[in-house]
């Protein structure tokens, strides 16, 4: 049976929320950015793409070029509600619905003719579906795979359907240009170009051997994606939980003292929100960005006896992160991840003297919580996180966090 | 040198001196093993990782003595690919060692036999005949609960020391749990233990290797290190300085609860609930009920298994959850048709007796889910 897969992209799905929300910003150029210094466009709408910011920009850059843009901090947390609902929406034409990333759906329609009709009219029923109910328009491409249906809807505007039938692939993909295949950045295409290969028909030409020497392992890759070959499923997504924080620092910070004191403030934080759920993280991931842009990362399993105590899962993650903040560069921004939770289930030890430390810590973060749960987060800190209160010279004194108390 | 030697034979002393040699060291020389062929029909094979040193020999025709060492693993991966019946090992110059069979030949890099460690097997210590299935029997009982590194409340060993009564008894715990087998001290009466020794654990599962097989074996003890000998083979182990934990003030004395159960019921029973538990998920919830036993194991992601086992059991209901792993482990270790199952709390644990298996006995500390 030939296969029917509908993609349906939103173009500027952030924005576009935002937008929704408040009609008012529909007129002005609108770029979504955390309100940091440092901080990166992390979206923008029509008028401010026209102005020439891009996502990726730094924040300042943008405000240079379009001073009259209109900043607004992300929600993902709605954004992310909004895509889930989209899904249920598209799960009544088929259950096979994946969404890898928000505003951009597959949904395979392979069999369901006699149930819905002509794939084209349950692909444009679809879109119907996304206009009046979210106010939001959608690209519409339709063919027999993956990859050529999103490339169908990359070619032509939102509110528009594009049907490629089958046989017609090829014919479809070779007069475009290679930047509108999936996976070819602006790197890929300037090597290719140096080559003279612009188009995707003529990509599609070169035998294997030739493309590899130049591009190695990915010419594979790049031969099949160009001869619109892609058999893989559309697969329901299931997202795994994940409990994820991130330190943007609004001044680059050297001094490890202080970036260990910044991670154990994440792992507070963790550790607080691991302990109202009553989960222990079977894993963990660091990512750290330095000032000059490099970015180190690191993945670690987490011993069963690493529970939800902040001094215990700072003790295991410590090490790793030294590892990490081996360069002599400012730290920028420390990403702590934390997935594969389950019920903190504690196996009892067979000497008492054992279990005497785990009790003693144990019971100190009772009594820090119950402190905390009365009269609020700040009012009592770690002595570790002492040092990010601490004034550099030439700086002023900080207000402490902690107020009277502190370990 | 140059020797022929049958492939069966050898295979087998390679097959023996594999589990001494170290694999990840910075040494070399502890990865190879020395081949010694001095008399006319004897080849001796010796390995050491300093700490455990193995001698064995196997008979064989030695056209040219001579001895060399070489990567015992190596060796071992060569003859076992070899088709042929018969090997032939001869050393060439540039520390080479040519293995020939048939039309195959394998040249290997060899290093000197004087850079070899010299290892003092005690020849002239006095060995004590005793029983090795006996012996095979209590390090078997206690080997399974000897932690993989030691920590800071348990040490990777089996402890063996006198106990009042005139017995002798083996322990090995990793802090969750406690297994030691008694056995009358007579058996071992004139080995110079003192207040007790620490066989550390690859000691412990290389005895169990070569006793497996045999009925009598040699023992003693010199000089912090514990010899074993049976007929073809020398294995001399150093034992372990640290202080073994303080045991005995640990075990319930007071066990209020009690029930009988058949081996194979229990045993088969935990297997079955076992496939749904998981690293994450891996307790079993015993429910005790009047003539009942119920399992339960189970995984959020896979399912839940349930099961219910016939019990002698008259007194108050009472439920206990144990790392279905360390049950079975315990219960594999018992030679006897019924178990025991004694039962104090959650601060003291429970006890897995064999009534059949006089001297067995397994402290297993539960898990709070």
């Amino acid at each position: 049976m030939e296969r029917s897969i509908v993609h349906l992209n939103i173009p500027d799905f952030y924005t576009g929320m935002e937008e929704l929300r408040r009609p008012e910003l529909k007129k002005h150029p609108l770029v979504l950015a955390e309100p940091a210094v440092r901080s990166v466009v992390q979206g923008v709408n029509d008028a401010a793409r026209r102005e020439g910011i891009r996502e990726g920009m730094p924040l300042g850059h943008a405000r240079r070029i379009c001073r009259r843009a209109l900043v607004v901090p992300p929600d993902l947390r709605f954004y992310g509600e909004v895509h889930r609902s989209i899904l249920q929406e598209f799960a009544r034409f088929s259950p096979l619905v994946e969404g890898p990333l928000p505003g951009r759906y597959f949904v395979d329609l392979t069999g369901t003719r006699r149930l819905w009709g002509p794939e084209s009219d349950t692909a444009w029923r679809m879109e119907r579906l996304l206009a009046d109910r979210k106010g939001l328009h959608a690209r519409v491409g339709l063919a027999s795979s993956k990859l050529v249906s999103q490339v169908a809807a990359g070619c032509i505007t939102a509110g528009d359907l594009s049907r490629i039938f089958p046989g017609g692939e090829t014919s479809f993909l070779y007069p475009l240009p290679v930047n509108l295949l999936p996976g070819v950045g602006a790197v890929t295409a300037s090597r290719l170009a140096d080559f003279n290969i612009q188009q995707v028909g003529m990509l599609a030409s070169i035998p294997a051997e030739s493309l590899a020497g130049v591009f190695g392992a990915m010419s594979t890759r790049l031969l099949r994606i160009a001869r619109g070959i892609d058999p893989t499923p559309v697969l329901p997504f299931r997202e795994a939980a994940r409990l994820t924080l991130v330190h943007h620092s609004d001044r680059d910070e050297i001094d490890r003292e202080k970036l260990e004191a910044l991670l154990f403030v994440q792992v507070e934080e963790a550790c607080w929100n691991l302990r109202v759920h009553n989960r222990r993280p079977g894993r963990f991931a660091l990512e750290i960005r330095h000032a000059d842009g490099v970015t180190a990362k690191t993945r670690h399993l987490l011993p069963v006896n690493a529970v939800h105590i902040d001094q215990r899962l700072f003790r295991f993650m410590l090490p790793a992160f030294r590892r990490l903040i081996e360069r002599r560069v400012a730290v920028r921004r420390i990403v702590l991840e934390f997935s594969d939770f389950s019920i903190p289930f504690r196996q009892m030890p067979l000497f008492p003297w054992e279990n005497d430390s785990f009790e003693e810590d144990r019971q100190l973060q009772k009594a820090l919580d119950d402190i905390r749960r009365r009269f609020g987060k700040q009012i009592i800190c770690w002595g570790k996180t002492a040092v990010m209160h601490r004034s550099s010279p030439g700086q002023r004194d900080l207000p402490n966090r902690s107020g009277p108390g502190g370990f | 040198m140059k020797i022929h030697v049958d492939k069966t034979n050898l295979t087998q002393v390679l097959q023996k001196i594999q589990n001494v040699t170290e694999r990840k060291t910075g040494m070399t020389i502890l990865s190879n093993t020395l081949i010694k062929a001095e008399g006319r029909q004897d080849v001796e094979f010796l390995v050491t990782d300093l700490e455990l040193s193995l001698w064995t020999k196997i008979e064989t025709q030695v056209e040219v003595p001579g001895s060399l060492t070489v990567s015992a693993r190596k060796l071992f991966d060569v003859v076992r690919e070899i088709p042929q019946n018969m090997i032939e090992l001869e050393s060439l110059p540039y520390d080479k060692l040519l293995v020939r069979a048939g039309r195959s030949r394998f040249e290997l890099s060899t290093i000197p036999a004087s850079d070899f460690p010299s290892i003092h097997f005690y020849e002239e210590t006095e060995l004590v005949d005793i029983d090795a299935v006996l012996l095979w029997k209590a390090l078997n009982k206690t080997a399974y609960a000897i932690p993989s590194d030691d920590d800071s409340f348990s040490i990777s060993g089996v402890f063996l020391h006198p106990v009042e009564g005139g017995r002798l008894r083996f322990v090995s715990t990793d802090s969750h749990r406690l297994a030691s087998f008694e056995m009358p001290a007579e058996v071992f009466s004139s080995i110079p233990i003192g207040g007790g020794v620490i066989i550390p654990r690859k000691g412990v599962l290389e005895m169990l290797r070569l006793l497996e097989k045999e009925t009598m074996a040699s023992l003693g003890i010199e000089e912090k290190c514990l010899i074993l000998r049976t007929p073809s083979t020398f294995l001399s182990v150093q034992l372990l300085e640290g202080h073994f934990p303080e045991y005995q003030a640990i075990i319930p004395s007071s066990r209020p609860y009690a029930f009988e159960t058949d081996w194979e019921a229990l045993y088969y029973g935990l297997r079955r609930v076992a496939v749904l538990t998981s690293q994450t998920w891996r307790h079993v919830r015993l429910t005790v009920k009047k003539g009942s036993l119920e399992l339960d194991a189970g995984n959020p992601e896979l399912g839940k298994a349930n099961d219910v086992l016939d019990i002698d059991y008259e007194g108050e209901d009472f439920s206990v959850s144990f790392n279905i792993r360390y049950v079975m482990e315990t219960i594999q270790a018992m030679e006897s048709s019924r178990v025991r199952f004694e039962w104090a709390d959650d601060a003291h644990g429970g006890v897995f007796l064999g009534p059949d298996d006089e001297g067995y006995f397994s402290l297993i500390m539960p898990m709070i889910v």
